[in-house]
């Protein structure tokens, strides 16, 4: 059986609120990576996948992508987080949490590049607030429409 | 002092029924439907006359010789799987050390309260039922649900999320459960979409009654204390402007659509469930919005009277729309300004009725 090498996890948390992102496992904790390979091993997750499903409203559905280099297609799993053992789903856990912290992380940075760039010249300064308002804005129309729908 | 006596039968029986009894049963049936429905019509202009401005709430959805009162259970479910837990609190103990659980506790008083004398519902299932909540469910859960039997809250990641615990986030999962009493929605494709949409209606509305705050008051947010000083957004859903609530480099930009030529086809989240619930979720803004004043007022009452009457589980949004419309007659009255506002709010999210 091959390693997993990386998952890319989509969960839908936070009442419908998706979180995706990629993980590489080579880059994760030696204990976490381990616990990786033997609870998220594929047939495991395909006797997962294959549980009855419940209509619980609201509760966490959990999308896996698995590239694998002896298939050209990845192998993808979807379940419920009722249909999970506690182990898989404490990994997942650990997993999404992970891509939280790195795109925070990322955030973080781009905003302290963003602080440290040098003030645009004015001619620069004025160029981008023309191209800014001879953009059409999707989002503004969009709101002016919904503004307009409230009023009689 | 007016006395009115009710027939055991008319608070069990709803018109549709008697309408069915009336035009297939036999003689003696019909004559039974049509007393009922006469002691109904007298009883309903006894009270309206006792108290006219609430008149257009019909015949209660319960009855019962003992008066209701809530039941509450709430759980510690010690960062575990299991559910529902211990039991930290029940009804009628004295405040407990956790803060959390005397909030729950609180807040879904406050539900229950609300389900009672605006809609005079006996609890989630019209019968006084139980109201368990479990809290502290899994480590750094950040999500609630309903499972069918009761409430679950995590208690956030801490980053992203604070607490599930939550006035509207209450009301929507309760919700749920008062949908699955009501004859129940698929949670699938636009059905599902629907019971998302309820639960949200009934949450922003449960908001707004605490707070005693009109329709052109409130903020329509559902989940406004949620997200972390981190995330850039005001709360998980808005009813206002679908599509507005949040818009972050790790949750993305809110997905809702607020009207059908922006409905999204999902192979995700069982057929985009919480994505298209913006569409109703606008219709009942801007349908509030029209009527005024509080939004239980009439718009809560249409909405909540037309959910009793559904009974179909596979319901479309125009299968909702019409019985929002159908109910809005009922309440009050054909061409009545609120019934053209039913239509007109369906229409502007393009579902005309």
């Amino acid at each position: 059986m091959s390693k997993i090498k990386q998952i890319y996890l989509r969960t839908s948390g936070g009442m419908g609120i998706p979180i995706e992102g990629e993980v590489e496992i080579d880059a994760l904790p030696q204990d976490l990576a381990r616990r990786v390979q033997r609870v998220l091993a594929p047939q495991r997750l395909d006797r997962i996948a294959k549980r009855p499903r419940s209509s619980i409203p609201d509760q966490i559905a959990y999308e896996l992508v698995l590239p694998s280099e002896q298939r050209p297609e990845p192998r993808v799993y979807a379940f419920e987080e009722s249909q999970a053992d506690d182990d898989v789903l404490d990994v997942l856990d650990e997993l999404t949490a992970r891509i939280v912290e790195a795109t925070f992380r990322a955030r973080k940075e781009a905003r302290g590049m963003a602080e440290n760039a040098p003030n645009p010249s004015p001619a620069g300064a004025a160029l981008v607030q023309e191209t800014l308002f001879s953009m059409p804005d999707a989002e503004n129309l969009e709101d002016e429409g919904q503004e307009g729908d409230a009023s009689l | 002092m007016t006395h009115i006596h009710r027939h055991p039968v008319h608070c069990i029986l709803p018109p549709h029924m008697l309408e069915a009894i009336k035009m297939r049963g036999d003689a003696k049936q019909r004559r039974m439907a049509e007393r009922i429905e006469k002691e109904a019509d007298a009883a309903r202009k006894a009270r309206a006359a006792a108290a006219p401005e609430r008149a257009h709430l019909g015949t209660p959805a319960f009855a019962g010789p003992a008066p209701a009162l809530p039941n509450r259970e709430v759980y510690n479910g010690g960062y575990k799987r299991e559910l529902p837990g211990r039991l930290v609190r029940k009804e009628g103990d004295p405040p407990s050390r956790s803060k959390l659980v005397n909030t729950v506790y609180d807040l879904t008083g406050k539900v229950f309260e609300f389900y009672l004398k605006e809609f005079k519902r006996n609890s989630i299932d019209g019968q006084g039922m139980t109201i368990i909540s479990t809290v502290h469910h899994r480590r750094k859960y950040s999500n609630a649900f309903w499972n069918g039997r009761q409430m679950v809250f995590g208690d956030g990641d801490g980053v992203l999320f604070k607490s599930f615990v939550d006035l509207s986030i209450i009301g929507h999962e309760l919700t749920h459960g008062v949908v699955q009493f009501s004859g129940g929605l698929t949670y699938q494709d636009q059905s599902g979409a629907l019971n998302e949409s309820l639960a949200d209606v009934f949450g922003v509305m449960i908001v707004q009654y605490a707070k005693k705050q009109t329709a052109a008051e409130a903020s329509w947010l559902v989940g406004e204390e949620l997200f972390t000083p981190e995330v850039e957004g005001d709360a998980l859903r808005s009813l206002r402007a679908p599509g507005l609530a949040y818009d972050d480099d790790i949750l993305g930009k809110d997905p809702q659509p607020y009207h059908m030529s922006f409905y999204v086809s999902s192979c995700t989240d069982y057929g985009g469930v919480h994505i298209n619930s913006g569409i109703p979720n606008h219709a009942f803004y801007l349908l509030a919005q029209y009527l005024g004043g509080y939004s239980w007022e009439k718009a809560g009452q249409i909405w909540y009277q037309a959910m009793q009457s559904l009974r179909n589980p596979k319901a479309t949004f125009a299968d909702w729309a019409d019985m929002t419309v159908q109910t809005a007659w009922q309440l009050f009255g054909a061409g009545s300004f609120e019934m053209a506002m039913t239509r007109r709010a369906w229409k502007l999210v393009g579902i005309p009725v």
